[in-house]
């Protein structure tokens, strides 16, 4: 009998739904016909097909292979002239199954060269007031000659070899094709004049001091490499000035000379510290080395002070000799203006050196508060990858710069001349500092292709820099008096609302080339961080991410991942479906817009109900045949009768008691749920992006509940969804997404009641 | 890399303004940003206004650099009929307010924190007096600064501007900043009477005017 009444039941229902569907159809437009459109579907079109090199997983595949560049360099920086002489032998190893014929060399420093094209790219305008050194810089000034000026490229025996220079890249000839496992070493010598980087612009250059000393921060020195890999070929996609670098991985041996009294550091290993430190230098680093909590200097400013006083005629010169393995680049500062200090960290099983580079003009907060931030940076981003593979992190402080290179990075955050600053200088100054040389970790290690992907290392470097600050404020709550949490400017879900909200037209994907995105920052810095602290803290839990997170990085530490290897390991390693957060955060524009569009309180009874009433009398349905049903009174409709509220649905519906009863026994009776009230929730979503629904229950006794649907609930209605809830305490309150942590870019839509209008000159009154 | 610098999509903003291009349309933002531009001819100008939105160069160390700058502010006003006033919210960068009110005083200003505000609270308010007047359908009304905000880097003025009732035209003369930046424009959102409409206010042209009818 029970089945029986039930079928019929079914079938009522789903005639029932038949008619309002035909109903409804004679009102809208028939939808169109459609390719899958849904936004769960997977992203096969967009990913490139896994293959041997690439696998499925998004881990280096069987045939994955990178070639290898190894340099020998002697460097000179003529101090005098700020002018830098070069001379190198590159040992290229050719591992890909490829032939080649001939090989790409970056000369990035041509982005500076008098004929360089990127100033071409750039519109131009008069505007209609300038100030004078403005318009001299624009009008008047011939540009800066900072190009390569090479003067020799030969093989190993000295014999010239061919070559061509297109802008920032060099195809150099070889005179035998390389096959496989074929090394092939060749030499070049070039110059090239350092610019001022404060006038002319650039990663790198100098800053000279009002007392004529200047500070050295070289980078992008040297013809370097390209990458030749399974996804581009040769990466020799100019440099134009923005979209970073893409560099292969290599031994560097560098001897640099320069002015005896300069103090030098770059990336990898002093060879000769004994011939280079004198011997409180060398005493105060060796108790640096054994020294955990707080830097010790190692050259004050009161020596570097008298250093530069004292220097006046033509100094003799030293060659600073530094070796690194498994790096991708080089760099190094350079000035007898510097300060240095240090510190050490433990790391794993291994010591690392913290360090600072600062002059004068740093103090007081960079002998405060930088070293510190380097040794946090080690500690928090050894924790969310791999433990810090190399025995130093430098941070030199150049005048507006911020800029990494392998063990070494230039930062801003510069106090007033009289020593006074404000916070913003200050958490400007420590958060640069964490982003520098957080960028160890992404690109210099996990190698990606910055030149195509700024987002892979700008994205995933600001979503560690975040985690890191954050812990940088937990253990240095001297640095944020006044504060409960570190004043981190990019991470939270609610700072990315004003971008993701905004035009569209000046709005691009974030898989996109950096080159040709407009609001670079916020799409290739902001929004990637933001998206993957959202897809730690709410979509997947910090559990499951950083599991998945710390794969990738293991599986692509010191090798060449590309978008979707990321992508595939985060969901290999998570057991999650990602392609749905993948679409919308990073191939589309899509911004979360969801709000309340009603709530409807019910309640349950025994007696019929208006709609099935005019059901009977529509369908003419004979009222033997109609079964035993609990029915739901709405709270504001007429059939309402205040006594049903607060009563029990298993107490208001006696037919429903008797059901419990004959069906159920005692015991299982007493496992059961006793909902009093009923809502029907419907959530509307203006937004295009799909995302997990976060309803904040609050109840009349004032306890609250939060209940988390998965992005997935979306996944049939992409507009509006419609949610029930029984509750055994009356709901006073819902809200969606009451701690900010979707990105959701109006909330004003998010309350239900709707929460009153703040007016903002009203609370100001107070 | 990180190097100074801002928020974007008001600086494509002042990119479009500086070149000619016809300006976006007041809608596009609600939230006025104010943004500076850095230019360097050398390098792509771009490179530079990304990343971190923070240490935005003071002045001196523009001029030192030789940077190109355009400084904008942009505020947003409204006619509230309870109050009877017009309701300005404006946007500065705390750095250049810093500055203007530390050389105007001849004490050193610092904005950390909103309570930094309200202890300033008379010499923004002579300030914005000082540099703002108002008037609507023709008479001279006067400049009442309720509060300010730090949001970031930058601060957020709510200014009032007693009108019996909701003006017909409205002219307004705003020149913050212009004694410190020659390039400084000063933009107003109006959305008064259900109309949209913009008043830009530069060193050359100090007042500006919109009839809302």
């Amino acid at each position: 009998m029970k089945a029986i009444k039930l079928l019929f039941f079914s079938i009522l229902m789903v005639s029932f739904t038949t008619f309002a569907q035909d109903d409804k159809a004679k009102e809208e437009p028939k939808a169109e016909e459609h390719y899958n459109t849904n936004k769960f579907r997977q992203l096969y079109q967009e990913f490139s097909t896994p293959n041997q090199y690439r696998s499925a997983s998004g881990a280096p595949g069987p045939a994955y292979y990178q070639q290898r560049a190894d340099y020998k360099m002697d460097i000179r920086l003529d101090d005098e002239n700020h002018h830098l002489y070069g001379s190198e032998t590159i040992t290229y190893t050719n591992n890909s199954p490829d032939l080649l014929d001939y090989l790409w060399v970056q000369l990035d420093q041509n982005v500076r060269a008098k004929d360089t094209k990127s100033a071409l790219i750039e519109e131009g305008n008069v505007p209609f007031a300038t100030n004078p050194d403005s318009f001299v810089k624009s009008f008047l000034n011939e540009p800066f000659d900072g190009g390569f000026n090479i003067t020799k490229v030969t093989d190993s025996k000295g014999k010239s070899l061919e070559y061509m220079i297109n802008q920032t890249m060099m195809r150099v000839e070889l005179p035998k094709s390389m096959k496989t496992g074929d090394k092939f070493s060749f030499n070049i010598t070039w110059d090239y004049n350092i610019n001022d980087h404060l006038k002319d612009g650039g990663r790198s250059g100098y800053e000279e001091f009002p007392d004529g000393h200047r500070a050295y921060v070289i980078a992008q020195f040297y013809p370097r490499m390209c990458v030749y890999n399974d996804v581009e070929g040769w990466q020799n996609s100019q440099f134009w000035g923005r979209d970073e670098f893409a560099l292969p991985f290599g031994t560097f041996e560098v001897n640099i000379t320069a002015p005896a009294d300069h103090w030098l550091d770059g990336t990898g290993t002093l060879q000769n510290m004994k011939d280079i430190y004198s011997d409180d230098e060398m005493r105060r680093y060796e108790r640096a080395t054994k020294t955990f909590d707080a830097p010790v200097v190692i050259r004050t400013q009161e020596e570097a002070e008298k250093l530069a006083m004292l220097a006046g005629e033509k100094t003799k010169t030293k060659t600073w000799e530094l070796k690194a393995d498994f790096v991708r680049d080089f760099a190094f500062a350079s000035s007898r203006r510097f300060i240095a200090d240090a510190m050490a960290v433990k790391v794993g099983d291994k010591n690392i050196m913290a360090i600072s580079i600062y002059p004068p003009e740093g103090n007081p907060l960079w002998e405060q508060w930088s070293t510190r931030a380097v040794a946090q940076t080690l500690k928090s981003y050894s924790r969310m990858t791999f433990d810090y593979p190399y025995e130093k992190a430098i941070s030199v402080h150049a005048h507006q710069q911020g800029m990494e290179y392998p063990m070494i990075c230039w930062n801003y955050g510069r106090p007033e001349p009289d020593g006074s600053y404000n916070d913003r200088t200050k958490f400007g100054m420590i958060s640069v500092i964490i982003h520098e040389v957080g960028h160890n970790y992404f690109p210099m290690i996990v190698n990606s292709d910055e030149r195509q992907w700024t987002w892979m290392d700008e994205g995933l470097n600001t979503f560690v820099q975040f985690v890191a600050e954050q812990d940088f404020g937990e253990t240095h709550p001297d640095a944020i008096p006044g504060l409960d949490t570190y004043p981190s400017r990019r991470g939270p879900a609610a700072n990315i609302t004003s971008y993701m909200g905004g035009d569209q037209r000046y709005i691009s994907p974030i898989m996109s080339k950096g080159l040709n995105v407009y609001q670079f920052g916020s799409n290739a810095y902001g929004k990637p961080g933001t998206a993957l602290n959202i897809l730690r803290e709410t979509v997947m839990g910090r559990e499951l991410f950083d599991y998945a997170f710390r794969t990738y990085s293991n599986r692509w530490m010191f090798k060449h991942p590309t978008p979707e290897d990321f992508f595939r390991t985060m969901e290999d390693a998570s057991a999650i479906d990602l392609d749905w957060f993948w679409r919308g955060w990073f191939y589309t524009t899509q911004f979360n817009d969801m709000g309340l569009k009603s709530v409807d309180r019910f309640y349950a009874t025994s007696e019929r109900n208006e709609e099935m009433k005019k059901m009977i009398v529509e369908r003419n349905l004979p009222e033997d045949r109609i079964p035993v049903l609990v029915y739901m009174v709405k709270e504001d409709s007429e059939e309402f009768k205040p006594s049903m509220k607060g009563t029990l649905a298993t107490e208001a519906v006696s037919t429903l008691k008797e059901y419990l009863m004959d069906n159920f026994t005692d015991a299982e009776r007493k496992t059961m749920k006793s909902p009093k009230f009923f809502y029907q929730i419907t959530v509307e979503k203006p937004g295009g992006l799909v995302m997990p629904v976060i309803l904040e229950y609050t109840y009349a006794d004032g306890t609250t509940e939060t209940v988390k649907h998965p992005a997935e609930i979306w996944r049939s209605n992409d507009k509006e969804i419609r949610l029930s809830k029984a509750t055994e305490k009356e709901v006073v309150g819902i809200v969606i997404d009451p701690k900010l942590e979707t990105a959701d870019v109006d909330v004003s839509n998010n309350s239900w009641p709707k929460a009153p209008k703040v007016d903002k000159f009203e609370e100001m009154k107070k | 890399m990180i190097k100074t610098i801002l928020f974007t999509a008001v600086s494509l903003y002042c990119l479009h303004l500086g070149s000619k291009k016809p300006p976006l349309s007041t809608t596009a933002s609600t939230k006025g940003l104010l943004v500076i531009v850095n230019k360097n001819v050398d390098d792509n100008p771009l490179v530079y206004d990304a990343a971190l939105q923070q240490e935005v160069p003071t002045p001196t160390e523009s001029n030192q650099s030789h940077l190109h700058k355009y400084y904008l502010s942009v505020s947003n006003v409204t006619y509230n009929s309870k109050v009877k006033a017009l309701q300005m919210t404006t946007r500065f960068f705390v750095d250049d307010l810093e500055n203007v009110l530390s050389d105007r005083t001849g004490k050193k200003i610092i904005f950390n924190k909103d309570a930094d505000l309200n202890n300033q609270k008379t010499t923004i308010a002579t300030y914005l007096e000082k540099k703002l007047e108002v008037s609507t359908d023709g008479s001279m009304r006067s400049i009442i600064y309720i509060g300010g905000e730090i949001e970031n880097d930058q601060v957020i003025f709510y200014t009032e501007i007693p009108v019996p009732q909701e003006p017909s035209n409205i002219s307004m003369k705003f020149t913050a900043f212009q004694e410190l930046f020659e390039d400084q424009k000063n933009m107003v959102h109006l959305k008064i009477k259900g109309k949209r409409g913009t008043l830009l206010m530069t060193k050359d042209k100090q007042t500006d005017f919109l009839k809302l009818t």
